[in-house]
């Protein structure tokens, strides 16, 4: 009999040491899927910003025209970076800082005048020459701050929308000088022009 | 046949960025097609010919907005789940949109696994 109660006392105490070893396996094995859980997490959100990026640069690289990429911009700014209020500039031909682009916040009446200073300004930039700049003066109210992704958007306009803005604005000006070309050859062509000429001649 | 039948959703909102930023990420859900709509009365039309299982709306759109998008709707459909999609952060819109009928509503910037986890919840994916 006694024989009999040690070898079941002596099986209890394996168990009760089994049961500890495999609370200890379990207990790391949660850490590992807590670890993977946010490996997870960060790849989702790694995976999210590049989604991000890559709506942003095809918009940006597909707009054709001036009007077209201002709104780009605003879209990028307002839906993908959360940014209520912001403002962006070009050089002019005085090398002064023109706004062609403001986005107010019409709901806040203690908001601040909108100036070269914000939140976050980032340079639009043609290879290393500054072209503009980008401020954003206020974000959407339940924007905590800035991101990491955000600020990448940000970069992403100010490397890509220098490009557009100015392909697109030397656009409309060949449009408009042809457009004068156009109407100075039909004017030509209907006769006037060259009446004109030869009455000078006389 | 398939096991995971098709199921449409109807994306509506002005700014193409934000429309190509949702249709990425619902092509994630599978079985699942997207169709998109510009404003309300575009809503509207694409409603008649996609019958769309769930339609995600901004609010502000022109021509015809998301909140009368959703009154429309529930006008003649009580079951289709709408998801507003606002862009202020105060509960106004939000409000506004699940009082007209709106089952749920995200904020922008949307944030894509909050996207597909209201959607997915709603179709019961």
């Amino acid at each position: 009999m006694g024989s009999r109660e040690d070898m079941l006392e002596g099986e209890n105490r394996a168990l009760k040491a089994e049961v500890v070893e495999l609370r200890g396996r379990c207990t790391s094995l949660d850490g590992r899927f807590a670890e993977l859980r946010r490996a997870v997490d960060e790849i989702g959100n790694h995976a999210g910003a590049l989604e991000n990026l890559f709506v942003a640069s095809s918009r940006l690289h597909g707009a054709t025209d001036l009007p077209e990429t201002l709104r780009v911009v605003s879209d990028i700014l307002r839906d993908l970076v959360g940014a209520r209020r912001f403002t962006v500039y070009m050089h002019d031909d005085r090398d002064q800082l023109v706004p062609i682009l403001r986005e107010e916040n019409d709901t806040n009446p203690t908001a601040p005048p909108a100036s070269t200073s914000g939140l976050a300004s980032v340079d639009l930039k043609l290879g290393d020459r500054k072209v503009g700049l980008v401020t954003v003066h206020e974000l959407l109210t339940q924007k905590q701050g800035l991101t990491p992704l955000d600020h990448e958007l940000l970069a992403l306009v100010g490397q890509q929308a220098a490009p557009a803005l100015l392909a697109s604005r030397l656009l409309a000006e060949r449009d408009q000088r042809t457009a004068v070309l156009r109407d100075f050859v039909k004017f030509l062509s209907s006769g006037k022009g060259l009446g004109m000429s030869t009455e000078r001649e006389r | 046949m398939s096991s995971n039948p098709t199921k449409t959703v109807l994306v509506v909102d002005d700014s193409p960025t934000v429309r190509q930023l949702i249709e990425i990420n619902l092509k994630k859900l599978p079985g699942l097609r997207v169709v998109t709509a510009v404003d309300g009365k575009d809503a509207l039309e694409k409603i008649k010919t996609e019958a769309p299982s769930l339609i995600l709306t901004d609010v502000n759109m022109p021509n015809m907005s998301g909140l009368e998008l959703v009154a429309a709707v529930r006008e003649s459909d009580k079951k289709t789940p709408i998801v507003v999609i606002t862009t202020k952060g105060d509960p106004g819109d939000a409000e506004k949109g699940l009082a007209a009928g709106a089952n749920a509503y995200i904020t922008k910037p949307i944030n894509g696994a909050q996207l597909i986890e209201t959607v997915r919840s709603l179709l019961g994916l």
